[in-house]
């Protein structure tokens, strides 16, 4: 079963997030996404 | 069952969170999202929001103080003084009493070993004994019985049936068995022919009339009888 793994990194808090659940894993780096683009803006 | 597994380090913190509900850890990521996204890079006293922290965060952020201070707790265990069963015990490592060296040094002169010379003197010369090498030899083992396919080649059996019947005379006359199991029966068996004795064998010989059986301590165990032995004198002794 494929795992799927995203680290984020900030200075010195890092986030990671792994799952198996592709879908899951997708849907939280658009979220992520959009909020940094909105933090940005 | 996906599972879903965030880890969050922070300094030498850091919080892992397993679960087996997505939804579970959405939650949990947005709470330290927030916080992700307004700390500074290269901030040196940035804090968690009070709100943020759960009981494992605060555990690993004391767990990670307790790497940095001194271990206090191997002082506390070793409170010598108020451990009555150690006062009991006589000070291994009280301090010596020091005494006071003289100023000047006196030579004096040693006493003879006096003791050691009279032993000497008592002591008679030493006489160097010969211990008289014996030479022992090992009697020789006077072998002389037969092995059982020494018997078996020195007769006439030619199938499993007459070599069972030489076999039960070897054990009864030879080895003076004069009742044996199957068990004990091939373990001489086997080595000289290559093959077991079955019960169809056994039964065979006691439906003729050239083996008995009989019990011993709880055991069926056989015995060749009058009849096997005249079989083995008239058909099969070589």
């Amino acid at each position: 079963m494929a795992e799927y793994v995203f680290k984020m990194k900030k200075g010195e808090i890092e986030i990671e997030l792994s799952s198996d659940d592709a879908e899951f894993v997708e849907q939280q780096l658009a979220k992520w996404r959009e909020e940094i683009l909105k933090k940005q803006g | 069952m996906s599972v879903y597994r965030l880890k969050i380090t922070c300094n030498d913190a850091q919080l892992e969170v397993v679960a087996k509900s997505g939804r579970l850890l959405a939650y949990e990521i947005d709470r330290y999202m927030e916080h992700f996204l307004r700390c500074k890079i290269h901030s040196d006293s940035y804090e968690l929001k009070k709100d943020n922290y759960t009981p494992q965060f605060q555990q690993a952020q004391q767990d990670s103080l307790q790497f940095q201070q001194p271990r206090q707790y191997a002082q506390e265990q070793v409170r010598y003084q108020e451990q009555p069963h150690y006062q009991e015990q006589p000070h291994f490592y009280e301090q010596q009493p020091v005494f006071e060296q003289p100023a000047y040094t006196q030579y004096t002169q040693a006493p003879q070993p006096q003791v050691a010379v009279q032993s000497s003197q008592a002591m008679p010369p030493q006489q160097h004994y010969e211990i008289p090498q014996q030479h022992y030899e090992m009697p020789q083992q006077q072998n002389n019985v037969m092995s059982l396919s020494e018997f078996l080649a020195a007769n006439n059996s030619n199938d499993v049936f007459s070599e069972f019947i030489v076999s039960a005379y070897y054990l009864k006359r030879v080895l003076n068995m004069p009742s044996f199991s199957i068990k004990l029966l091939n373990s001489k068996f086997y080595p000289a022919t290559g093959t077991l004795v079955d019960l169809s064998i056994v039964d065979d010989a006691r439906n003729r009339g050239f083996v008995d059986t009989i019990e011993e301590d709880g055991m069926l165990k056989y015995t060749l009888s009058s009849s096997g032995e005249s079989y083995f004198t008239n058909q099969l002794r070589g």
